[in-house]
C-alpha cells in the first residue's frame, strides 16, 4: 500500500505525458487524481494504525505497513519501505498537501501546464519515497529525485530572479547530499554491515567509537540534512527560493520540502551516531537558537511579506532543532525529558508543515490581487477585503504560536523539554517567540489595518477555490491546537525508540 | 609439442573479432556492388550486432565456462589472449558502442562523408578490432598492437571532414601527440621486459616479486622498473585523457566529426581502462610497487578531475566543454584504478561498470549533438536555446544524461559513482571518494548552462526534422540510463564476476 502512496502519482505523471498539452482540463484533472489517490490510501492506512501490528523483521523492527524486495543483493541495497509515527505524519502531511498544491495552481499557472503538473507528480513521488525508505539508497534516491522537479519548478514559472533562486537552490542542496553520500558509505564501510538497511546499520554504527572519521560522517550527514530543514547558517537559499516560487511551491517547500531534513535527522542521523550526536548536541543546540533568534529578527526586518514568512520558516525548523539537540543530551540523563522534547521538536514540524502552507497561500492571495508583496504598499485590507483579511489574521495568529491553534503546543513542549538540557539558554529561543509575535502584530497592522488604500478599492474577496484551500487546513490547525493527542500518540512509540537509541548511545 | 598444443587456437573465443574482421572485408566487397551507398550501413551494423551476440556466445562455450569455473581463466593462441570475463564484459560494451556509434550517424555521414562512406564504417571497424583485441589480452604485446589499431583508425576517423581545416587539425593534433605517447609507452614496456625478460603480464608480475633476473640484481633495478611504470602510466594517461596529458583532448574532439567524437569519448577510452586495469593489476600489483602507481593515478585523478571540471565551466563551444566533461569523467575512473591496488575485485567493477554507465550516457548526448550538428548551426551552448519547446523528447533525454553524468539518481552515473565511492572508501582512499564528491556539484555548474539553455530560454529555431538513427539511439540510451539502474544487480553480478578472476 505504501509503494502505491510512492508510485501512483509518477504513473499519473507518465500517463500525463500522453495528452496533448493544450488539454489543460483533463491535465488538471489527471493531477488532481494522482494526488488525490495518495490522501485516499494514506487515510486508509491512518484507521488501521492502530490495529497494525509493528514489523519484527530485523530490517524493519518497529516499523508498520512493510514492504522488501532485493535490489541489489550485491552490495546489500534493498527496496524496504514502512514506516513508523514520525514518517507517517509525514505522508499524512504530504498526502494532503499536494492536492491543495494542484487545486492552488488551477488557473494560476498559465504557462506550460503540462509540465508543470508533470513535474509535480514527480515531486510528490520523491518526497512520498523519502518518507518511507528504510534503506540508505533507496532514500538517497527519492531524495535527489525531489531536486530537479523542484528546480524546474522554481526556475520556470518563479518571479523574476527565478533562475538565481533555482540554482542556489540546487546547488545548496546538492553539496550537502553529495557529501551525506560520502559520508553514509564510509558508515557501511566502516561497519562492514554489509547492507545499507538503516536499522541493521544503526545497530552497528551506534557502537562505533568517537574519532575523526565517525564525526566527519555525523556532521556529512547532518549538513547534508540541515541544508534541507534549513538550520543556520545553511538557510540562505531558503528566502531566495520562497520569494521567487510561484504560490503552490511555495506551499509545497514550507510544508513538506523543510521536513525531509528534519525527518531525516530523527530517522538517520541521530539514529546512526547518537554517541557523536550527544557529544556535539551543544553545536546544533547553538545553531538551532541562533537560527531562532536571528531569523525572528530577519523576518522583522524584511519589506517582503513573503520574504517574513520565509524566515518565519527558518525560526520554526530552529525550535525542533535546539529540541533535537536537548533530547540527545538528555537522553542517558533523563530519558522521560528526552521523550518530551523530542515529541515537541517534531509536532512544531508537523504544526509549521499546517500552518506554514497556508501563509504562504495567504500573501499569495495578496499578491494575485494587488501584484504587490511590498509591506509599505499593502495596508487597510480589512475593509478591502474582510474575509481573506480574516482568513490571514488567523493564520498569522497561528505562526505566532498562539495558544489554541497548533503552533503553540509545539513549540511550549519543544521548549519545556529542552529547558533541562541547556538550562537558561534556552531563553534564547523564548525570545525569538516574542520577537517573532512582534513581527507578526506589525506585520498585521500594516496589512491589515488602517484606512482602505484607494488603489485597491474594489478587489475580489475570497473564491471557492481559496476557501477550498483553506478550510480543511485551518480546521486541522485548530483541531491539533486543542486537541493535540492523536498525533503525539501516533508518535510515542517512534519517540521511545529514538530515546532509547540516544540513551545507549550516551554510554 | 605439435602446433595445436602450442598455439591452442579457440575458434569460439575469437568469434567476435572474426566477425568484425570478417564484416570489415564484407563491406569492402559490398562497396563494389551497391548503387546506393548508404546501404553500406546496414551491413557493418549487422555484423558488429551479430558480434555482439557472438560475444554471448562465446562466453557460454563449455570449455571456457568449465575454466572460469575452476577459477583459471583459458588462454589461448599461445597466451597471447585469455578468455575471461573482463573480456566478454567490455568487449560486449566496445561492440555496443560501435553498434550504437553507427546506429546514430547514419544520417550524418550521408549528408558530410559524400565518397566517404565506406573509409567511416572500415575504420570504425578496424578501431573497434583493436580495442577489442586490447581489452583481451594478457599480454604487453597484443594490448599494445591493439592499442595502435585503434589508434591510427582514431587519427583517420578524426579527419574525416575533409574539407574543413578543424578536422584536419584535430587528426594531425591527434596523430602527433598520440603517435608521441605511444612511444613513451613502448618505451616504458620495453623497460619492464628488460628487467622481467617478459612481455606477458603475469610473467611480469612474477618476475617483479623477486625471480629470476629481477632477484639477481637486486636493488639495482629498482629504477628501471619505477620509469618503466611511470612511462606506461603516461602513455596511458594519455590515452584516457588524464590531465596533465589531457591537452589534446580539447581540440580534437571540436575538431572531429561528431558522432566521431563522440565514440573518441567512451571507445577507446573504455577500451585503455581496460588495458590500464589489466597492466596495473595483473602485471605491477606487487608489493612495493603498488604504493607507487596508486600514488601516481591518485594524483592524476584528482587532477583530471578539478583541472576537467574548472574549465569545462568557462567553454562556450560544447564540445570542446563535453571534452573537459570527459576528462573530469576519466578522473572519476581513475579512482576506481587507484582503489584496485588494495581493493582489486571492488575498483575493477566499479571501473568497468562506470564505463558501461558512461557509455550509455555520453553517446545518447553525442546522438543529440550529431542531430543538431547534421541540421546545421550548432558550435556554442546558446545554439541548444529553446531545444525544450523544438524538440521536448531530446531536451527530457538530455536533461536526463546530464543528470546521469552529475551522478544524480535514479540514474546509472549514479549507480556508477556510488561503486566508485564504495571502492575509494574501501581502499582507504576516503579523501578521494571526497573530492569526486566535491567535483560532482562542480561539474553542475556546466552541465546547468546546457540544461538552462534548452529550458529557460527561448529559441525561434524550427522544429528538429526526424532522423530514425538519432531517435533510435537516444531511446537506447534512455531505455539504458535507466534500465541498467533499475536492473543493476544483474550488471553489478556480471562486473564483480568479471572483476573477480582478473588477478
Amino acid at each position: 500500500m505504501l509503494s502505491l502512496i510512492v508510485f501512483v502519482p509518477l504513473v499519473f505523471a507518465l500517463i500525463m505525458l500522453f495528452v496533448p498539452k493544450t488539454q489543460e482540463k483533463v491535465l488538471y484533472w489527471l493531477a488532481g487524481i494522482g494526488t488525490l489517490i495518495p490522501l485516499v490510501i494514506s487515510l486508509l492506512l491512518a484507521a488501521q494504525w492502530y490495529t497494525t501490528d509493528a514489523s519484527k523483521e530485523v530490517y524493519a523492527s518497529g516499523m508498520k505497513f512493510v514492504e522488501h524486495f532485493n535490489w541489489i543483493p550485491a552490495i546489500g541495497v534493498n527496496y524496504t519501505i514502512g514506516v513508523d509515527g514520525f514518517g507517517f505524519t509525514m505522508i499524512l502531511l504530504s498526502a494532503l498537501l499536494f492536492p491543495l498544491a494542484v487545486l492552488a495552481s488551477y488557473k494560476y499557472i498559465n504557462t506550460r501546464v503540462k509540465d508543470y503538473l508533470i513535474l509535480l507528480m514527480i515531486l510528490a513521488t520523491g518526497t512520498n519515497g523519502v518518507f518511507v525508505a528504510l534503506d540508505f539508497m533507496v532514500f538517497y534516491v527519492f531524495w535527489e529525485i525531489v531536486l530537479l522537479p523542484m528546480y524546474f519548478l522554481i526556475g520556470i514559472w518563479g518571479g523574476p530572479r527565478r533562475e538565481y533562486a533555482a540554482i542556489k537552490f540546487f546547488l545548496y542542496t546538492l553539496i550537502g547530499s553529495v557529501v551525506m553520500l560520502v559520508g553514509a558509505i564510509y558508515l557501511y564501510i566502516a561497519t562492514g554491515v554489509g547492507t545499507f538497511n538503516l536499522l541493521q546499520m544503526a545497530a552497528e554504527t551506534s557502537l562505533l567509537p568517537i574519532n575523526g572519521l565517525t564525526i566527519f560522517a555525523f556532521f556529512a550527514l547532518v549538513v547534508g540534512f540541515a541544508v534541507k530543514v534549513p538550520m543556520f547558517p545553511f538557510h540562505t537559499w531558503l528566502p531566495d527560493a520562497h520569494v521567487e516560487a510561484p504560490t503552490p511551491i511555495s506551499m509545497l517547500l514550507a510544508g513538506i520540502l523543510l521536513k525531509l531534513g528534519s525527518y531525516a535527522m530523527v530517522r538517520i542521523s541521530h539514529p546512526l551516531l547518537p554517541q557523536v550526536a550527544q557529544q556535539y548536541a551543544w553545536v546544533l543546540f547553538a545553531f538551532g537558537v541562533i537560527g531562532i533568534l536571528y531569523a525572528a529578527l530577519a523576518a522583522m526586518a524584511q519589506k517582503d511579506f513573503k520574504k517574513q514568512v520565509a524566515y518565519s520558516s527558518v525560526n520554526h525548523m530552529g525550535f525542533f532543532v535546539m529540541a533535537l539537540a536537548a533530547a540527545s543530551v538528555l537522553g542517558p540523563k533523563d530519558p522521560d525529558m528526552a521523550q518530551v522534547a523530542l515529541q515537541g521538536g517534531y509536532f512544531v514540524t508537523i504544526a509549521h508543515g499546517l500552518i506554514s502552507p497556508l501563509f504562504f497561500f495567504a500573501v499569495g492571495m495578496f499578491y494575485e490581487r494587488t501584484h504587490t508583496r511590498d509591506l509599505g504598499k499593502l495596508g487597510g485590507m480589512f475593509l478591502t477585503i474582510p474575509v481573506a483579511a480574516f482568513m490571514t489574521a488567523f493564520i498569522a495568529f497561528a505562526n505566532l504560536g498562539l495558544p489554541g491553534l497548533a503552533g503553540f503546543i509545539g513549540e511550549f513542549v519543544a521548549l519545556t523539554g529542552s529547558y533541562p538540557a541547556f538550562g537558561l539558554w534556552v531563553l534564547v529561543a523564548g525570545a525569538g517567540l516574542v520577537i517573532t509575535a512582534a513581527w507578526h502584530l506589525l506585520t498585521m497592522r500594516n496589512v491589515l489595518l488602517g484606512e482602505a488604500k484607494k488603489e485597491y478599492a474594489g478587489l475580489h474577496d475570497v473564491t471557492w477555490k481559496e476557501k477550498l484551500i483553506f478550510a480543511p487546513m485551518a480546521v486541522l490547525i485548530v483541531l491539533f491546537g486543542v486537541y493535540p493527542k492523536p498525533i503525539l500518540d501516533m508518535l510515542q512509540g517512534s519517540v521511545e525508540v529514538l530515546s532509547k537509541v540516544m540513551e545507549l548511545g550516551g554510554k | 609439442m605439435n602446433w595445436t598444443t602450442a598455439v591452442n587456437p579457440n575458434y569460439v573465443f575469437i568469434m567476435p573479432q572474426l566477425i568484425i574482421t570478417a564484416t570489415l572485408l564484407l563491406v569492402m566487397i559490398v562497396d563494389f556492388y551497391v548503387k546506393e551507398k548508404r546501404n553500406l550501413v546496414w551491413v557493418t551494423l549487422a555484423g558488429v550486432v551479430v558480434s555482439f551476440f557472438s560475444v554471448f556466445f562465446a562466453a557460454t562455450d563449455e570449455e571456457i565456462k568449465l575454466g572460469l569455473a575452476i577459477g583459471e581463466p583459458r588462454e589461448f593462441f599461445g597466451g597471447m589472449l585469455v578468455a575471461d570475463g573482463f573480456t566478454f564484459f567490455l568487449q560486449a560494451v566496445l561492440l555496443g558502442v560501435a553498434a550504437l556509434v553507427i546506429l546514430l550517424s547514419v544520417d550524418y555521414v550521408e549528408k558530410f562523408f559524400r565518397g566517404a562512406f565506406l573509409e567511416f564504417y572500415q575504420v570504425l571497424l578496424s578501431a573497434t578490432l583493436g580495442m577489442m583485441f586490447m581489452v583481451s589480452s594478457r599480454d604487453l604485446v597484443t594490448i599494445y598492437i591493439g592499442l595502435e589499431l585503434s589508434s591510427i583508425s582514431s587519427y583517420i576517423l578524426a579527419g574525416l571532414l575533409r574539407k574543413d581545416p578543424k578536422s584536419n587539425e584535430a587528426a594531425l593534433k591527434y596523430f602527433l601527440n598520440s603517435a608521441t605517447a605511444s612511444a613513451v609507452l613502448l618505451f616504458g614496456i620495453s623497460l619492464l621486459y628488460g628487467v622481467s625478460g617478459q612481455t606477458s603480464l603475469q610473467g611480469i608480475a612474477a618476475a617483479l616479486a623477486g625471480t629470476g633476473v629481477v632477484a639477481a640484481a637486486g636493488e639495482a633495478v629498482l629504477p628501471l622498473i619505477i620509469t618503466g611504470i611511470i612511462f606506461v602510466a603516461a602513455g596511458f594517461a594519455f590515452k584516457v585523457s588524464a590531465v596533465p596529458m589531457h591537452l589534446w583532448a580539447p581540440d580534437v574532439y571540436e575538431g572531429s566529426p561528431t558522432p566521431v567524437t563522440g565514440f573518441f569519448s567512451v571507445g577507446p577510452k573504455g577500451a585503455a581502462f581496460g588495458a590500464i586495469l589489466r597492466i596495473f593489476v595483473v602485471g605491477l600489483s606487487v608489493g612495493p610497487f603498488t604504493e607507487r602507481w596508486t600514488l601516481i593515478w591518485a594524483v592524476l585523478a584528482t587532477a583530471s578531475m578539478f583541472v576537467g571540471n574548472l574549465t569545462a565551466l568557462v567553454q562556450s563551444n560544447i564540445k570542446r566543454m563535453m571534452a573537459y566533461s570527459s576528462i573530469a569523467q576519466a578522473g572519476y575512473m581513475l579512482v576506481g584504478v587507484v582503489a584496485t591496488g588494495t581493493q582489486p575485485e571492488a575498483g575493477i567493477s566499479a571501473v568497468i561498470y562506470y564505463v558501461l554507465a558512461y557509455a550509455l550516457t555520453n553517446l545518447g548526448i553525442f546522438a543529440i549533438l550529431t542531430h543538431l550538428d547534421q541540421e546545421g548551426g550548432w558550435v556554442t551552448i546558446d545554439d541548444l536555446k529553446g531545444l525544450s519547446s523544438r524538440n521536448p523528447v531530446y531536451a527530457w533525454a538530455m536533461l536526463l544524461f546530464l543528470v546521469s553524468l552529475i551522478g544524480i539518481p535514479p540514474t546509472v552515473g549514479f549507480m556508477g559513482k556510488l561503486f566508485l565511492f564504495q571502492a575509494a572508501a574501501k581502499s582507504g582512499y576516503l579523501w578521494l571518494a571526497l573530492v569526486m564528491a566535491v567535483n560532482s556539484v562542480i561539474s553542475v555548474g556546466y552541465y546547468y548552462r546546457v540544461v538552462k539553455a534548452m529550458f529557460l530560454e527561448q529559441s525561434d529555431r524550427p522544429a528538429l526534422k526526424p532522423s530514425f538513427g538519432i531517435s533510435t539511439t537516444v531511446v537506447l540510451s534512455i531505455i539504458g540510463v535507466v534500465g541498467v539502474t533499475i536492473a543493476s544487480n544483474w550488471f553489478v553480478q556480471w562486473a564483480s564476476n568479471a572483476a573477480a578472476l582478473l588477478k
